[in-house]
């Protein structure tokens, strides 16, 4: 070595000893570090408050151990003074080595030449002072510790998060197979016109198309004897058996849900959790029409044509659509109807999930005359299999008017037309008010006046007709019409009949359908009690009546037929005025107008009443008005009902939920799982119908199982109680007794109070 | 009167002064000095003042011992003024309320046995209500504090029964802005409330129970949006009783039949009888024995809760018939009457009746506006006439009380269209709550009477006061027979104090079967009504006690200050010191 690298070396020296001490600080360091772990594990210790001790307390060690050896401050005299110290050697004299040769005198230099030699020998013997091996073996142990304690304590934050982690899988819908189910494998086959493809997911609650076939594909952790499938429409299939899988399907048309069971081989049985199956409908054709009023008139000098548009889609795809067309001609009874199924022009072929058509419907060519009406609809059909869903619109209405004289006739037999005499009487009235003005100057002003009178008077009669159908009666009107016009003439008793009863389906006559027996019937015959009853108002059978006397029920016409009598008759008031004014030019567009509104009342009321016959059981002669009531006995009926109260294991259920809601602490005995198991049972079927209820479902198996914390079983109670309440339903409220309990005193003041009111 | 306390004998200080005065007064009289005259007067003030710091001399005062207790939420500047009145008074404050200048520390409420002639006035939100008990004399003067802002009152409608609607009524003090409160029920949210202003701001909730039991429904009062509080809300629902009613008509209708079927599907026992001739009646019994009804007798009456007769079968009714109802009413039988006549005898009818135009009738329930034919008459409206159906044309269907018993009218008709149309909840809205009011009331062998305002707290007592018929009585807490005492002066009214036990649901049960609930809440919860209870109940009793006893007082011996007669003797001595310099 030369004189000149010696300092270098000590340099180097020094340099080493630096990083040995420190790595030694850093080691010592780490091991209190997992020493404090160590301790945070067996005191259950915060782990984030754990590190932060940890990494404190370490960067204190270590940083003390550096100041306490004072690593910073080493120079290389003091690395000096340590090799004096410890190599004898070296005569004290290794400071030499570091100065300056100038600086030297003589004799320091020549020592510095032997000091330099003898460095050189020691030069690879020099040993550094550090505790590294015992800080690594500490370290070591340190580390041990930490793992040792580690794989036997039970951390509680583990637990937390693994209720987190629960909480967040719950909230993602991730579903948690049970121990023993490895793997489940779904695959899901939609019916083949809906062009969808085949599906495979490993999710267990399914979505599925209706119709869809779906294949489960269950792989169990270890062997099992047997595993099957349970439906929510009490159905079950059995798995069979493929290499290590277990194998089964079917299809679905309904929403429901299933539960996966397996026969372990200790011979338990084991279900998963409830799993749910959606079925997406495959629902109808949605037809949307554009541009096309619901009811449209039309007179001869129209355009007598149709244009129909309409936007039919389907979720899955079109088969077929088109118009169907009714034509109706005639009234009263000869009314006649002819149906037509018309394609759509545009598109040639109806086909795709959406589809604009369009037809030009010409209404001469389906044969509409004036006073016809086409009523028509659009029908589309879906590719569903096997039975297509088909859905219509509303039906629209194209009436072409008839401006020509009405001809209608009136039978006796089932049908009844009780129009057109009185649609003659109105005509009949216009032509002789036309007549009259005619003949005006022909005659003299008293005769027209008369006559004009006498035509105002029709006119009464007629509205007063009209006003029976509305249930307007007047008495005066119904009496004079015995003396008036030929037109009525031929009224016989039967049409001066109430109508209504003539006519109307009248409900709830006496005995009408025998329900009395004979006796009573005889004794209380219909007619009798009709006519010769004085104390008809105290009828006590009035009260089971469906008696048409208010105005607003009795008439048999639907609304807008009555709006338009109504408004008849308004318009005939203005007649008859003017006609008693001797004004019938004034009167004439008031008759044409109620003629106009007659006529279209009959075309609208094609109806047909049925004329319901009364047969009278016969009656006994012998005993009738005899006055025996020897074969009279009370009559006494008994009978019970058993309360059935609705969901009671649910109720039952509740009230024990809340019991422990309140007490968090017991658990749950034998007879509390039954109940859950009862109202499980219970929720099964509301679950059928909503599929919602599922999740708690698996909530009452999992009470039922009993394998809960208190807090989780409080949680999950918490939950139930809300979806049971809901499920209960709102009953009509029953009454009760208010309770008291009557001390001699309550009853002496009350017997005073009612003295002092008395007096 | 001025007394000495002296630190050695009087007549030796006496004596000594005496001696020592005249020898001072001699000295000064001889000394050629001005001011003579001052001089023998401060030697003799000096004299005097030595006199003073040996003899101690002192005065009795009579001085009241009247104690101010402190007890939480007392304001300062009530206490200043008390003290003002009464500035010897002494303070004495409840360890939950802060200390006053002066004031000690009540350690035991057992103390107020030894303290209770002195106390005065308590200030504050009042002593709890185990305390007051243990305090005779309860003439004190009570200067309440207000109640804490929040819900102070809350109370239910009694008694509870599902599927109808119950009601929680409440007072809100300084609701804050945007407050509501929330009734919560098992199935969620039944009812809210907004409030707005401040002051005391009344709200009522309502609720519909499914089902029979008991129940914690929670309070919660959001403000902005934010929960505030939530309290629990013990709820017990009973189940309705079933009533045995009888149907009197001359012939069957459809209201009777379908109000029959209504009610034999929920259970009740009914009897129905129909005229078929003078002497037939055809008979229908539903959930009951057949039992023979020829003849309004006082015991089938007896056996009855509501009689439901029709105003022809009433007038009908033979003198015998007719003065057995009268007395079964008088005894608590319920009679509803249907379509009264005017022909009825007015104590079996006791209305007066209107006149009105229209056969119809408008009415609303459950927000539903429902058009019905109705008789054309009403009830007028009379302080002791009980409406359960009116609109403005006046009472469709109500009681009145006669006796023990009440008399129900019926004005509505053909309300068996609402079942028809599928509205059974509507129907029952019409029918159930006149049965209710009117059927006969049930009678136990005793009553349980629990006094305490809820909230009751662990440990804290309850008060229970027991009706009983027999003299054979005994109490039940949590199926552990209890002490009963009887009043001194009411026969079969006896009393009984218990200590509230953990929270949750307990029950008091007699031996008839008769059983009441009770709920201990945990501490803290429904704070404010707490305190207002508190507070009414320190307002009722104070002043309230055994008048006539005498205020003490004490006669105390005051001393006058020696620091005077020091100054005195310093200012002499000094002046004495100073004058043959001057």
């Amino acid at each position: 070595m030369k004189a000149i690298d010696a300092p270098n070396y000590i340099k180097r020296m020094r340099h080493r000893y630096l990083w040995l001490r420190l790595g030694e600080s850093v080691l010592w360091a780490g091991a209190t570090m997992l020493l404090i772990f160590s301790a945070g594990l067996v005191l259950s210790l915060n782990i984030e408050w754990t590190i932060f001790t940890a990494t404190s307390i370490g960067m204190l060690v270590f940083t003390g151990h550096c100041l306490v050896l004072g690593i910073f401050s080493v120079s290389d005299n003091r690395l000096t003074h340590f090799i004096n110290q410890h190599y004898p050697q070296l005569e004290d004299s290794a400071d030499l080595l570091l100065a300056q040769e100038m600086d030297l005198t003589p004799l320091q230099q020549l020592q510095r030449q032997i000091v330099l030699a003898r460095f050189e020998e020691l030069s690879g013997q020099i040993r550094l002072p550090h505790k590294l091996i015992q800080a690594s073996f500490t370290l070591v142990m340190a580390a041990f510790l930490y793992v040792g304690l580690s794989s036997f304590v039970d951390r509680k934050d583990a637990s937390i998060n693994n209720q987190t982690i629960k909480a967040v899988r719950e909230e993602q819908l991730v579903t948690e197979f049970p121990a023993s189910i490895d793997k489940v494998t779904i695959s899901i086959v939609p019916p083949s016109y809906t062009n969808l493809s085949k599906r495979v997911v490993t999710e267990v609650n399914l979505e599925v198309v209706e119709g869809s076939q779906v294949q489960w594909n269950i792989k169990f952790s270890r062997n099992v004897q047997s595993a099957f499938l349970l439906f929510s429409d009490n159905d079950s299939i059995m798995l069979k058996q493929v290499n290590n899988d277990y194998v089964g399907g079917r299809y679905f048309n309904r929403s429901g849900f299933y539960q996966i069971g397996w026969v372990d081989t200790d011979e338990a049985v084991k279900y998963s959790d409830y799993y749910k199956i959606d079925v997406a409908k495959d629902y109808p054709p949605v037809i949307t029409v554009n541009n096309v009023q619901q009811f449209v008139v039309l007179t001869q000098n129209d355009k007598l044509t149709v244009h129909v548009n309409a936007a039919v889609t389907d979720d899955y795809g079109l088969a077929e659509a088109h118009i169907i067309a009714t034509v109706s001609k005639g009234s009263g009874e000869s009314v006649k109807f002819r149906e037509e199924k018309l394609l759509f022009t545009v598109p040639e072929k109806i086909g795709g999930k959406k589809v604009n058509a369009s037809r030009l419907v010409e209404l001469k060519k389906l044969g509409l005359e004036p006073g016809d009406e086409l009523y028509y609809y659009i029908e589309a059909i879906d590719n569903r299999m096997p039975v297509p869903n088909r859905s219509r619109t509303d039906t629209y209405f194209v009436s072409l008017q008839d401006t020509t004289t009405d001809v209608s006739f009136s039978d006796s037999g089932l049908g009844v037309d009780l129009m057109p005499e009185y649609f003659r009487s109105q005509r009949q009235i216009i032509i002789d008010s036309e007549k009259l003005l005619a003949e005006r100057k022909k005659i003299s002003k008293q005769d027209f006046n008369s006559r004009s009178n006498e035509l105002g008077y029709d006119q009464k009669v007629l509205r007063l007709r009209y006003g029976q159908f509305l249930g307007e009666e007047f008495e005066s009107g119904i009496g004079i019409q015995q003396n008036f016009s030929a037109e009525d003439a031929d009224h016989d008793h039967d049409d001066e009949e109430n109508i209504a009863e003539k006519y109307g389906h009248v409900h709830d006559k006496e005995n009408e359908h025998n329900h009395v027996q004979t006796k009573v019937e005889t004794s209380q015959p219909k007619h009798q009690h009709d006519h010769n009853d004085p104390n008809k108002e105290e009828n006590p059978l009035d009260a089971f009546l469906h008696a048409h006397d208010s105005d607003e029920e009795a008439t048999f016409f639907v609304q807008s037929i009555k709006m338009k009598l109504k408004a008849a008759i308004t318009v005939m008031w203005d007649a008859e005025l003017h006609l008693r004014l001797y004004d019938p030019e004034k009167s004439l567009p008031f008759q044409y107008k109620a003629l106009n509104l007659l006529k279209e009342i009959s075309q609208d009321s094609r109806i047909y009443v049925h004329r319901v016959g009364f047969d009278p059981p016969p009656l006994k002669e012998e005993k009738r008005l005899t006055g025996d009531l020897s074969e009279l006995r009370n009559s006494i009926h008994q009978y019970e009902l058993i309360k059935q109260a609705s969901y009671p294991s649910i109720q039952a259920a509740l009230s024990v939920i809340q019991l422990k809601i309140d007490a968090p602490q017991s658990t749950l005995s034998q007879s509390d799982q039954q109940v859950f198991v009862k109202a499980g049972q219970e929720l099964s079927a509301v679950a059928l119908q909503n599929p919602k209820y599922i999740e708690q479902l698996s909530l009452v198996k999992a009470l039922a199982e009993n394998e809960l914390t208190a807090a989780e079983r409080k949680l999950i109670l918490m939950k139930l109680q809300k979806a049971f309440w809901e499920i209960l339903p709102l009953a009509p409220r029953t009454a009760g007794k208010e309770a008291s309990a009557r001390h001699s005193l309550d009853q002496q003041f009350i017997r005073n109070l009612e003295t002092l009111k008395n007096q | 009167m001025v007394e000495f306390n002296p630190i050695v004998s009087v007549w030796i200080v006496v004596a000594v002064l005496v001696i020592s005065t005249s020898v001072l007064l001699w000295i000064e009289w001889k000394r050629a000095l001005r001011y003579s005259a001052l001089r023998l007067t401060a030697v003799v003030l000096l004299t005097l003042a030595l006199a003073g710091l040996f003899l101690k001399p002192g005065y009795y005062s009579s001085q009241s011992n009247e104690i101010i207790l402190l007890t939480p939420g007392y304001q300062p500047a009530v206490v200043d003024s008390l003290l003002r009145q009464n500035p010897s008074a002494k303070l004495i404050h409840l360890q939950q309320a802060k200390p006053y200048r002066n004031s000690e520390l009540l350690e035991s409420y057992s103390k107020f046995h030894f303290l209770q002639n002195e106390l005065c006035c308590v200030v504050g939100q009042g002593l709890p209500i185990h305390a007051l008990d243990s305090i005779k004399k309860k003439d004190f003067v009570f200067i309440a504090s207000e109640p804490p802002d929040g819900i102070i009152e809350i109370a239910l409608s009694q008694p509870i029964y599902p599927h109808q609607d119950n009601f929680v009524n409440g007072v809100f003090k300084n609701p804050p802005p945007e407050t509501w409160v929330l009734l919560e029920g098992p199935g969620g949210v039944e009812d809210s409330v907004f409030l707005e202003g401040s002051g005391h701001r009344p709200f009522k909730l309502s609720f519909k129970p499914k089902q029979e039991g008991r129940f914690l429904y929670s309070v919660r009062t959001k403000t902005k949006g934010t929960v505030v509080y939530v309290e629990k809300l013990p709820i017990y629902v009973q189940h309705p009783d079933t009533l045995s009613i009888l149907f009197v008509q001359d012939y069957p209708t459809f209201e009777m039949q379908y109000l029959k079927n209504f009610l034999s599907k929920q259970h009740h026992k009914l009897t129905l009888r129909y005229r078929l001739s003078q002497s037939m009646y055809r008979f229908e019994y539903a959930n009951t024995g057949s039992r023979p009804v020829n003849n309004l007798s006082p015991e089938i009456l007896d056996q009855l809760d509501v009689l439901v007769i029709d105003g022809e079968s009433l007038q009908r009714l033979s003198r015998s018939e007719a003065a057995a109802v009268n007395e079964s009413i008088n005894k608590g039988l319920g009679i509803l009457v249907l379509s009264p006549t005017n022909r009825i005898d007015n104590a079996l009818f006791p209305f007066a009746q209107l006149v009105v135009k229209t056969d119809t009738a408008v009415i609303t329930i459950n927000n539903k506006s429902l058009n019905l034919p109705a008789l054309a008459q009403r009830v007028k409206k009379e302080p002791d006439v009980v409406s359960i159906t009116e609109n403005q044309s006046g009472l469709l269907s109500g009681h009145r009380y006669k006796g023990f018993g009440k008399v129900g009218f019926q004005f509505l008709k053909e309300t068996y269209r609402l079942t028809l149309s599928g509205d059974s909840i509507a129907y029952s809205h019409l029918w159930m709550p006149m049965l209710n009011g009117i059927s006969r009331a049930k009678t136990y062998d005793g009553k349980i009477i629990i006094e305490n305002s809820p909230p009751v707290y662990p440990d804290n007592p309850v008060s229970v006061k027991l009706i009983s018929r027999d003299d054979d009585v005994q109490l039940d807490v949590d199926s552990i027979s209890w002490p009963l005492q009887e009043d001194v002066f009411i026969d079969n009214v006896w009393s009984a104090k218990l200590w509230a036990g953990e929270p949750g649901w307990h029950s008091l049960a007699i031996a008839s079967g008769n059983a009441e609930f009770y709920y201990v809440s945990a501490p803290g919860e429904w704070q404010s009504v707490a305190i207002n209870n508190q507070i009414t109940a320190n307002m009722r009793v104070s002043g309230s006690g055994v008048e006539g006893g005498d205020k003490q007082e004490d006669l105390v011996r005051k001393e006058f200050n020696p620091l005077i007669f020091f100054l005195l003797f310093l200012l002499s001595a000094g002046f004495l010191w100073l004058v043959p310099k001057l």
